[in-house]
């Protein structure tokens, strides 16, 4: 028989994949502005981020509640405390996409200072780590979690590059375009930050699959 | 040289059963209790550390409360029950022939489910362990009754009405009354058999600090059925089904990461 608490779960699952799904929509769709330089787009992104803002709330507010009510034990009570985690991320990486949409305003109607390269490939990056934990936090699969956070470093060898070739190369050079190579620097960052945001949550997932804590401690991911 | 390495294996051996009785004050070693054909518990291998709280959780008839009986040797007054295995308190073996029961029983007290006070005053509830034991000096029954009730958190609440009734007071006082009762002839190890079961809220609040308090003094082995209560008070939780013991850990390592599937299944309320 299933019980009434296990239906109070599926819902607040339910609500931090819609979370996911928009905090995802919002990487994409700021990514797509930029490649577009589609100043439409980065304005959708900026006004859906209250929904997302009001969505965490909501979650927040669910998963105290059943903390309160339920008092919660072992794979319950990490299911609802990671998921709580993972909202504050999820929240954060939708931030961030919106901080790459006000990015793009700088950069629209300005030639382009460079065709945009290793960008694109930082962004699938955050992409494919995005995508791939909330798989894991859904299959609960510790090990795509753990492949997530594999791909961090590869994230900051691509945020580096990009960051010394934009001063080494532009912002040091030459004033009048170091504003755009100051946009694409941040742009940058916030992309790697993301990717920051995804590991916090696949070592989430993994505490609450496998209640190993590998947060702060890189070596454990390395046990099983 | 043989002769050498025995004895320091000797030793060594020694020397880790004194690092053992000293971190423990009782443990079990192939316990196995029987009622006629039933058996009710076992194989349990249990250590019980001193000044800490052991809870013991498990689904109904699941022997919980068969194995804390059988920590003071309360089952022997059960007809057909029969015991196998080693309960040791300290270095002593409970069950050895040329042991005192009702010394054995004096050093391990028991609180019940249901308070059951006796139908005298406040202060003879207290004295009677003292009285039993011969003792008559009124002002050291004073002074030892003054420290029960102060320990089980109800002298304040009864000092100046030390001979009223006893049944006068309210089932939470009771059951405290109960605690000083036991307290009184100084035990070594305190178990409670679902102590909070008929109390309200307040009441075993009271009695979840009281028991906080009381480990300061003594080892305190509680059996419960509400999960909260053993989470909130205890710093091992055993986890028994069917007579056997499933788990056996850190209360908090039960409670957030259990490591086998029945106990998880059981503390999320998915069975049992």
């Amino acid at each position: 028989m299933e019980r009434h608490f296990d239906e109070e779960l599926k819902e607040l699952k339910k609500a931090l994949l819609k979370m996911a799904t928009l905090s995802e929509a919002a990487i994409y769709k700021s990514i797509e502005s930029l490649k577009n330089q589609d100043k439409k787009l980065a304005k959708d992104i900026i006004n859906e981020d209250r929904n997302i803002d009001e969505l965490e709330l909501e979650i927040e507010e669910k998963s105290i509640n059943l903390l309160a009510l339920r008092q919660p034990m072992a794979r319950d009570l990490r299911f609802i405390t990671t998921g709580m985690k993972i909202n504050a991320e999820l929240e954060r990486i939708a931030d961030l996409a919106v901080n790459i949409a006000q990015q793009v305003f700088e950069l629209a109607d300005k030639p382009q200072l460079k065709p945009l390269k290793d960008i694109p490939k930082l962004a699938a990056v955050a992409r494919r780590m995005v995508k791939d934990v909330i798989d894991s936090f859904v299959n609960r699969d510790g090990n795509l979690a753990k492949r997530a956070i594999l791909l961090d470093p590869e994230a900051d060898k691509l945020k580096n590059l990009i960051c010394d070739e934009l001063i080494n190369g532009y912002i040091m050079k030459d004033c009048i375009t170091a504003p755009q190579a100051i946009s694409l620097f941040l742009i940058a960052r916030h992309l790697e930050r993301i990717c920051d945001h995804a590991t916090n949550i696949a070592e989430d997932v993994i505490y609450m699959v496998q209640s190993r804590v590998v947060k702060h401690h890189p070596e454990k991911l390395q046990d099983k | 040289m043989v002769k050498m390495a025995i004895n320091m294996d000797y030793a060594e051996r020694r020397n880790r059963d004194l690092t053992f009785l000293k971190r423990f004050k009782m443990s079990t070693t192939n316990l196995n209790i029987w009622y006629g054909a039933v058996h009710a518990v076992k194989n349990i291998n249990l250590s019980i550390e001193k000044n800490k709280v052991i809870a013991i959780i498990g689904p109904s008839g699941c022997g919980k409360s068969t194995f804390l009986r059988s920590l003071n040797r309360m089952n022997d007054v059960i007809l057909k029950s029969r015991i196998e295995g080693k309960i040791l308190l300290d270095e002593k073996n409970i069950y050895d022939t040329d042991v005192d029961v009702v010394e054995i029983r004096r050093k391990i007290g028991m609180v019940f489910q249901k308070s059951n006070p006796f139908p005298k005053s406040i202060f003879e509830n207290v004295a009677y362990g003292l009285r039993v034991n011969g003792i008559k000096d009124k002002n050291y029954l004073e002074q030892k009754i003054e420290r029960s009730l102060k320990d089980a958190a109800l002298w304040k609440e009864v000092e100046d009405r030390l001979d009223s009734l006893a049944l006068d007071l309210s089932g939470g006082q009771q059951q405290r009354l109960c605690i000083a009762r036991a307290l009184a002839v100084e035990p070594e190890v305190v178990l409670f058999d679902e102590p909070c079961s008929a109390l309200d809220p307040t009441a075993t609040a009271k009695i979840e600090e009281l028991i906080q308090e009381l480990k300061k003094k003594y080892t305190i082995v509680i059996v419960t059925h509400n999960m909260q209560q053993a989470a909130r008070i205890s710093d091992f939780t055993a986890f028994f089904m069917l007579g056997e013991l499933i788990e056996f850990d850190k209360t908090d390592k039960i409670f957030t990461a259990p490591s086998k599937k029945t106990t998880e299944d059981y503390i999320t309320g998915r069975f049992g």
